[in-house]
């Protein structure tokens, strides 16, 4: 029994659930909610419905394990390009600004997606970023920061 | 004749020249994105939300109808050509629009789908119109009793209609409604799941929801399995035209289709994928020719493409007149409702008039556009499908990242997308539905006022959820939606899909 909980990713996403809603269930106790209308009541109902579903998850797949339904094969390299590319951009965007940041990430996530040539991406990220912060700026009057040094180049002219 | 009086002054307004840019600027995204697969229209609302607070409401309105309109006419193109559903919608579409661009029809089946889509289209604004008043008139009875068993068949209808098993979009309900209540409680004042985060008191917004489900989420999901490039566009030849032996076989399925996609669209039934499917099937069982379908039967196109054109018009009725979303993209309009500090319901016929006729009648104007840029232009969004997929999909990270970040400058926005758009990973890894979840997210806070306001008035007495007819008789209606989709899959699946 233990061994297909292990080896079903749903059965451990139920387990997930679960212990969700114990945590959800524990920390609503902490509300203050004099009356039975109060504050508590909905984090104790959504707590409850999640603890109960999370069950009902771990149960259903041990009585039945799912059948492989994509026989699709995994490739978390492209998992892990997309995943990082927001990573690189949480990182970069400080240093060089919101275009280069958001750069690095179209080519980040090209990347993922097999694109074999990473120059070419950052030059079109590039392309697409300076564009969608012109727009922003434009429509929100909220300029985004062009980074450090770029903004010093651009004071000195 | 409300609906007479409430068209006659929406047309004035929507005929404004800058309000028909609007229009014409709403379907043409609609489609745009609609073409596109791995963005819908959940998630252009989503991201246009903060750039469209600094519009007038009617034209931003305008807008998100023009977007939810033209995603279900684009989404048609890309079922059909390259065989991947623009959206959940046109999933159905794929079955024989496909099989009929392969045998060189490609052009019938895109007529087919546009027209039917514009006839569902017309049809269902036109219904939307002339009921969403006397629902109205219904809607005002209600009291928070009656609304917050309301809101539970919303809740029911769209965890049991979407996704493989109700078990499965109860779960996504439920994380939405967790993720619904951190920060502050409306009625207390009180903190609640904010962890002394300063962030999080606010609570979690809609738009990192949704665009870390279906911006992230998605790009993820697809990374991590390369099956989606197998199949590369076919070419259009010539204009999309029918014989006449087409439109003898697609007229009827076109009104069927609408009269299955509005009730399913307006009746929570869970927005556009139950009803084309059941279109499909129904098609399926009357046409005197069952074997054609899977190979290329234009009714198995004709039907699903006015579904789900009429099921979008229908799921306006409820978002409307009751303030109540039925589809995450209505979600998400709801959202929108409540950034410009409207609420949809009753009232909003009687307090916003213009805005709401000047929506409905620019859907109509919309509606016609959208026939002319989908007939006579589809060779040209036909080039959309040659971006390559790395390049779209960058490109949606990028602008997912930009409606996150650019309006809040906060690296914990981009943290909190970057968990939400696991989460969406998982869930669509194990093949559970995401609508749900921000249904949930923007549905749940308001089932909470509603539920606490009722018990409150009953000094705590739970009966008063079912002492109430209207009340009692909603619940009954959930409880039956509960066990409905299990019969209509039981229907629908063992040989459509």
């Amino acid at each position: 029994m233990v061994g297909r909980l292990v080896r079903s990713p749903e059965a451990l996403f139920g387990l997930g659930l679960a212990a969700l809603g114990i945590f959800t269930l524990v920390a609503a106790g902490d509300i203050v909610s004099p009356v039975v209308w109060g504050p508590a009541l909905m984090p104790r109902i959504v707590g409850i419905g999640l603890l109960l579903l999370g069950l009902a998850t771990v149960i259903e797949r041990i009585r039945i394990p799912a059948e492989e339904s994509n026989n699709a094969k995994n490739e978390w390299r492209g998992f892990a390009w997309t995943l990082g590319s927001l990573a690189a951009f949480g990182l970069l965007v400080g240093p060089v600004g919101f275009p280069l940041a958001a750069a690095a990430l179209f080519a980040c996530v090209a990347r993922g997606f097999g694109s074999p040539r990473p120059l070419r991406d950052f030059a079109i990220g590039l392309a697409l970023a300076l564009m969608a912060t012109l727009l922003f700026a434009h429509f929100l009057g909220l300029p985004l920061s062009w980074g450090g040094a770029l903004e010093s180049i651009l004071r000195s002219r | 004749m409300e609906a007479l009086a409430g068209l006659a002054s929406g047309f004035v307004i929507a005929f404004t020249p800058v309000n028909l840019l609007w229009s014409l600027v709403g379907v043409t995204l609609g489609t745009f994105i609609g073409v596109l697969p791995g963005i819908g229209p959940a998630l252009t609302i989503a991201l246009l939300l903060p750039v469209t607070y600094k519009i007038d409401p009617t034209a931003a309105f305008i807008v998100f109808g023009g977007i939810y309109y033209g995603a279900m006419y684009g989404s048609s193109t890309t079922a059909i050509l390259i065989n991947t559903p623009g959206e959940t919608g046109s999933i159905a579409t794929t079955l024989d629009g496909h099989q009929m661009a392969r045998r060189g029809r490609g052009a019938a089946a895109l007529a087919t789908a546009a027209i039917g889509s514009f006839i569902a289209g017309m049809i269902g604004t036109l219904l939307l119109a002339f009921l969403a008043p006397e629902v109205v008139k219904l809607a005002l009875l209600f009291g928070p009793a009656e609304y917050f068993a309301l809101m539970c068949v919303a809740f029911v209808a769209i965890s049991s209609m979407l996704g493989t098993s109700v078990r499965r979009g109860l779960v996504a309900l439920f994380l939405g409604l967790a993720l619904g209540l951190v920060g502050i409680d409306q009625q207390s004042g009180q903190a609640r799941y904010a962890f002394g985060l300063l962030e999080l008191l606010d609570g979690i917004g809609v738009v990192v929801v949704a665009v870390g489900l279906f911006a992230l989420g998605e790009a993820l999901y697809f990374a991590s399995r390369r099956d989606w490039d197998k199949d590369a566009a076919i070419p259009l030849k010539g204009s999309p035209s029918m014989t006449a032996e087409e439109w003898r076989r697609s007229w009827k399925p076109w009104l069927r289709g609408t009269a299955i996609g509005f009730p399913l669209g307006a009746l929570p039934a869970g927005g556009t994928e139950v009803p084309t499917f059941l279109s499909y099937r129904i098609e399926r069982d009357l046409s005197p020719r069952k074997e054609e379908f899977g190979q290329g039967a234009i009714e198995g196109v004709a039907g699903p493409e006015a579904a789900n054109n009429a099921a979008v018009a229908g799921v306006l009725v409820p978002l409307l007149t009751f303030g109540l979303p039925t589809s995450a993209t209505a979600a998400i309009m709801l959202a929108a409702f409540q950034q410009y500090g409207i609420n949809p319901g009753p009232l909003l016929f009687a307090n916003n008039a213009a805005l709401v006729w000047g929506l409905i009648a620019s859907l109509f104007i919309g509606n016609a556009m959208l026939l002319v840029l989908n007939l006579p232009m589809a060779g040209l969004w036909v080039r959309l499908l040659h971006i390559p997929r790395p390049w779209l999909q960058g490109g949606i990270v990028l602008f997912a990242v930009l409606g996150v970040f650019g309006a809040s400058r906060s690296l914990t926005d981009v943290a909190i997308l970057a968990g939400v758009g696991l989460l969406g990973f998982i869930l669509k890894r194990l093949e559970y539905p995401l609508a749900p979840v921000v249904v949930g997210l923007i549905l749940g806070p308001m089932a909470e006022v509603q539920f606490r306001r009722a018990l409150q008035i009953a000094q705590g007495d739970w009966w008063v959820f079912l002492e109430k007819p209207l009340a009692a008789a909603l619940f009954a209606l959930a409880a039956i939606l509960l066990v409905l989709p299990s019969l209509i899959r039981f229907y629908v699946k063992p040989s459509s899909r």
